[in-house]
């Protein structure tokens, strides 16, 4: 380290200090780091096979916690009320409208269960992409010739969670700060290439979108095509759930913790007819958006698969 | 001498990782005592970084920002509006060199000692510098590009596959890559090596004129307000009572500062832009307005929100210290 920073001390001194006398020290420093170079380059070759390893370590890893750990389920069905949603399937909505949805997208981050002192376990790289949508161009900026294929996402799971008794579960709707705010940054899900970055202004804020919702308004107002989508560090929320009994986990059995989410509640909370488009420039709405996407999640069971 | 300038200049903060990640164990180096660890160490402390530049990163960078495969035409790259012979601007007010050939909303500013900025764009509105990449190269009116398309013509390029894989070992061509690296790049354009900076570092070349230095006293007096550090910008936003606020006839004089954060404070308000290498980087301003610096000092002078009272004697003296802070030595080294 020492050495490392008295090199550029002198590689700064020789460039600062002028004239004649340096052109054998530059010689010197140049053959320097060439040799440093070559090192650098053999440091990289370690590192591509400490990555390998690292790799295979962590496939062994997710192997052996599946035997050690319990195998815990989180599903979130999108569901209309009492009904599982249909895409473009027309539901009634409030002042005798009917809003048929395209698509609903949202990033469930931060998983981590509670245990009964209320800490919290996290699931790491918990960056999942919860979606109801059909087959669609990849857009950015410009449509491309790419198709994302029609996904139907309403479930993740996990081993990663020790054994123990938990009473509840908790997580994010949307990205951190420090992932939101750095595209380049990998974890989980998380990427760029998924349409959830860069529609309606985006860019701008250079980030992801956090939500995404389109849909089809009709009634006594008139046809418009809703479109709400939320996603600066701002718009984060959190949702936190209590189990209706702490559930007691044991290694290598299965458990599902059921959660639906209720869209005729977020109908309900951000009223299409009133707010036809939500987006960058729409702050305030966009906080009512994150509020309704919230509080529409509703914990229906937490048990060990029989 | 020039060798050494560009491992200096170009990648002081780099090689400082790279450096102390390689030399550990080396020896033979310490031969004489460090005069100073960079060049640039009159300026602020630059705020932290989460990618670490490495030597292989800033080349890949420099690469991808010559490179017009990353427009949709093949034809246009970051450098065709941000021209190193002009410190990196491109000499009109509002480019129209983009995909479209529409003209865009802002002036392309010059690129030098992004490592110290935080809020990019004139309005802040871009967070980092890795993320940014993304909107020249997919916006509309400048490259028009698809991020899957550009992952694809660059991962067909054995040259290119090997420059990834040199910047960033096992992990393929991948747009998180291409924004790393032309981050990194971005972060090695530094410019301080100016006449000013030379006098500043008591070195040969550094002399100052007499009406250089009354006019290094006028700007210290009064537009450090704003034109803060040896950055020559607070890397704040103000309304400096620009009339009408903007070039653009159907835009929403709000916009500015405002776009972003929505409060009124911010309406009308842009970045102060640093005031190094305006011989380079003219036309001035967010909408490239004034063509010349007797023009902007002309503008403060009228009085207003941000009037600066000059006599013509100050505003001559400010314009030939404005001349000292010009570093031809960046603009010749990062030409191609
Ligand atoms: C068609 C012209 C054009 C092209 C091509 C272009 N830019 Fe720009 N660039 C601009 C304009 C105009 C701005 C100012 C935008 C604003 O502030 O709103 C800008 C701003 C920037 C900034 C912000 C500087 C600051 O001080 O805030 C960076 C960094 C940048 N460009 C890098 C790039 C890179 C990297 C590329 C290639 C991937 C690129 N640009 C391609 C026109 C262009
Ligand atoms: C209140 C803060 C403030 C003060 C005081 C101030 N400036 Fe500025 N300056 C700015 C801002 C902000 C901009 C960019 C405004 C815009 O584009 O809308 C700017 C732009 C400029 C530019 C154009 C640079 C470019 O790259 O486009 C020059 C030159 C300049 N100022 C010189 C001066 C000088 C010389 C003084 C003192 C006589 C001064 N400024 C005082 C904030 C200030």
């Amino acid at each position: 380290m020492r050495r490392a920073l008295s090199l550029i001390a002198i590689l700064a001194t020789a460039a600062s200090c002028g004239d004649n006398d340096l052109q054998a020290e530059i010689d010197d420093l140049t053959a320097q780091l060439a040799t440093t170079e070559a090192e650098l380059a053999q440091t990289a070759q370690q590192r591509d096979t400490f990555k390998q390893e690292r790799d295979a370590l962590a496939g062994a890893l997710a192997a052996l916690e599946a035997k050690v750990n319990p195998v815990i389920s989180l599903e979130v069905p999108f569901v209309f009320g009492a009904e599982a949603l249909e895409l473009n399937k027309a539901y009634p909505v409030a002042g005798g409208d009917t809003l048929s949805f395209r698509e609903v997208r949202y990033w469930l981050t931060g998983v981590a269960l509670e245990r009964p002192d209320h800490s919290f376990v996290d699931v790491p790289d918990g960056y999942y992409l919860v979606e109801a949508r059909p087959e669609q161009p990849l857009t950015n900026g410009t449509e491309s010739a790419l198709m994302l294929p029609a996904t139907r996402r309403e479930a993740i799971s996990f081993t990663s969670i020790p054994s123990g008794t938990y009473v509840g579960i908790r997580f994010h709707i949307g990205v951190d700060p420090a992932h939101n705010d750095d595209l380049s940054r990998t974890a989980g899900e998380l990427h760029t290439l998924k349409n959830m970055t860069s529609d309606n202004g985006w860019m701008w804020f250079t980030s992801y979108i956090f939500t995404k919702t389109r849909a089809d308004l009709a009634g006594p107002g008139g046809a418009a095509v809703v479109s709400w989508d939320n996603g600066s560090n701002d718009d984060l929320r959190e949702v936190h759930l209590a189990f209706p009994s702490a559930i007691e986990t044991a290694a290598a059995v299965a458990y599902k913790v059921r959660v639906k989410a209720d869209l005729e509640t977020l109908a309900d909370a951000v009223a299409p007819r009133q707010r036809v488009v939500i987006g960058a420039g729409t702050p305030g709405d966009r906080s009512l958006l994150a509020d309704a996407f919230r509080d529409m999640f509703v914990l229906e069971s937490a048990a060990a698969v029989p | 001498m020039t060798h050494i300038r560009v491992v200096i200049g170009a990648g002081a903060l780099a090689l400082a990782l790279v450096a102390t990640a390689v030399l550990v164990g080396r020896g033979g180096a310490a031969a004489r005592p460090p005069r100073r660890v960079a060049r640039a160490d009159h300026f602020p402390p630059a705020p932290a970084t989460r990618s670490p530049a490495t030597r292989a990163g800033i080349e890949l960078g420099r690469r991808l920002f010559f490179d017009p495969r990353l427009s949709a035409n093949d034809r246009i790259s970051c450098a065709t509006c941000h021209e190193p012979a002009r410190a990196f601007s491109d000499g009109v007010a509002r480019s129209a060199r983009g995909i479209s050939g529409a003209t865009l909303a802002r002036n392309a500013p010059g690129l030098a000692n992004l490592a110290w900025v935080e809020r990019l764009f004139w309005d802040g509105g871009a967070k980092n510098l890795e993320s940014m990449v993304l909107g020249p190269i997919q916006h509309p009116d400048e490259m028009g590009e698809t991020v899957a398309r550009m992952i694809e013509q660059l991962a067909a390029d054995p040259v290119m596959r090997e420059a990834f894989a040199r910047a960033f070992p096992g992990e393929g061509v991948t747009p998180s890559g291409v924004m790393r690296a032309l981050a990194q790049y971005l972060r090695s354009l530094v410019s301080a090596d100016s006449r000013y900076d030379r006098h500043v570092r008591g070195e040969a070349g550094g002399e100052l004129a007499d009406a250089e230095l009354r006019g290094l006293a006028v700007v210290r007096a009064k537009c450090a307000r704003c034109h803060a550090t040896e950055l020559f910008t607070d890397r704040a936003f103000h309304d400096i009572g620009l009339d009408p606020p903007s070039a653009l006839p159907d835009e929403d004089p709000r916009r500015g500062r405002a776009r972003v954060t929505f409060r009124a404070a911010d309406e009308r308000a842009f970045r102060t832009p640093s005031l190094r290498n305006l011989s380079y980087t003219a036309p001035y301003m967010h909408d490239g307005r004034f063509a010349t610096l007797a023009e902007v000092l002309a503008h403060y002078r009228r009085g207003g929100v941000a009037g600066v009272a000059l006599t013509d004697d100050e505003a001559d003296d400010v314009i030939a210290f404005l001349r000292a802070l010009d570093d031809p030595d960046f603009v010749a080294r990062h030409a191609r």
